[in-house]
């Protein structure tokens, strides 16, 4: 029987039991026929036995290195297989986490990029007939959240300036209208305005 | 050179080529590989088996040499070794190397050694 099994391309426990007890067979075989031979030149059979045996040596260590030489390639290979499918898990690992840092920062890009387009519209606004006017300057409560419609002339009814003529004015161009307006009226001044338009 | 021990240490690698060119002519089993580097070195060559074994297992994984189990001379079960073509390939290829080694040291010792 041909010991050399190309089947124990990964050797699995029984394959290397079956590899130690071959092994071991082989050296226990070396050691009789060392016995018979010493017994052929005159040795009684026990001086022959520990002859045999001091001569050999190291019974156990030298199994162990034949053991080490015949599992040597298919070890590797068991070790190179294990390293290789360890750093594809680590590599699909991190994919993973990459894809979804990626899907994260997407998302929270479009959330800008749409928040954005509400705060900072690519065309000005301009203010028209029915769109809500809303005074926002929170250093004055008298302004803060008013709340006037453009009429049908254009003009919006404003707390105490009365009214005023926005319509075709950029929401820019009515804020610094309005900001002149309030000047001599409110010091300190903080006025912003919200132009909303009506739902179509 | 009465000093000098009897039994030769062997080169890295010279363990090999002995026993391929032991198992040129015919399949051993080990211990009679030991024997006949002994007999045929006139006792100077003496291989330990602890560097045996582990040298026919390491071969054998080479594809130098195959083994299979059978009966020596006296009847014991015992695992014979021989010679693959590869195995013959590399004997060839050694003993070409050792050879070359061998004259190349020969020549620069050659001097010294005349005067010896």
């Amino acid at each position: 029987m041909t010991t050399d099994d190309a089947s124990t391309l990964y050797p699995t426990e029984t394959d290397a039991r079956a590899v130690d007890a071959d092994i071991r067979a082989e050296l226990e075989s070396h050691l009789a026929l060392c016995e018979d031979h010493l017994i052929a030149e005159g040795c009684s059979p026990r001086h022959a036995r520990e002859l045999a045996r001091l001569r050999f040596g190291d019974f156990e260590r030298t199994a162990r290195a034949c053991r080490r030489q015949k599992l040597k390639g298919p070890l590797m290979l068991q070790r190179l297989h294990l390293a290789t499918t360890a750093l594809l898990a680590a590599v699909v690992v991190w994919f993973g986490y990459r894809a979804q840092e990626n899907a994260r920062v997407v998302a929270a890009l479009q959330s800008s990029e749409t928040s954005s387009r509400e705060a900072l519209p690519l065309e000005p606004v301009v203010v028209e007939r029915d769109d809500t006017i809303v005074l926002l300057d929170d250093y004055n409560h008298e302004l803060q959240a008013e709340m006037s419609y453009v009429e049908s002339d254009g003009t919006v009814l404003l707390p105490v300036i009365g009214r005023v003529f926005l319509a075709g004015m950029t929401r820019e161009e009515a804020e610094g209208l309005l900001r002149d307006a309030y000047a001599p009226h409110f010091v300190p001044l903080n006025l912003h305005i919200r132009v909303s338009k009506p739902q179509r | 050179m009465a000093n000098e021990p009897e039994r030769i240490e062997l080169p890295r690698g010279a363990l090999e080529m002995l026993v391929l060119r032991t198992l040129s002519r015919r399949s051993k089993h080990g211990y009679a590989i030991l024997q006949s580097i002994r007999e045929r070195s006139d006792e100077a060559l003496s291989v330990e088996e602890g560097s045996l074994y582990p040298a026919l297992h390491r071969m054998e994984r080479n594809g130098w040499i195959v083994s299979e189990w059978g009966l020596s001379d006296t009847g014991r079960r015992a695992k014979f070794y021989a010679l693959t073509d590869d195995g013959r390939t590399r004997l060839a290829y050694a003993r070409k190397s050792w050879l070359r080694m061998t004259r190349a040291v020969g020549a620069v010792l050659g001097g010294k050694a005349a005067e010896a």
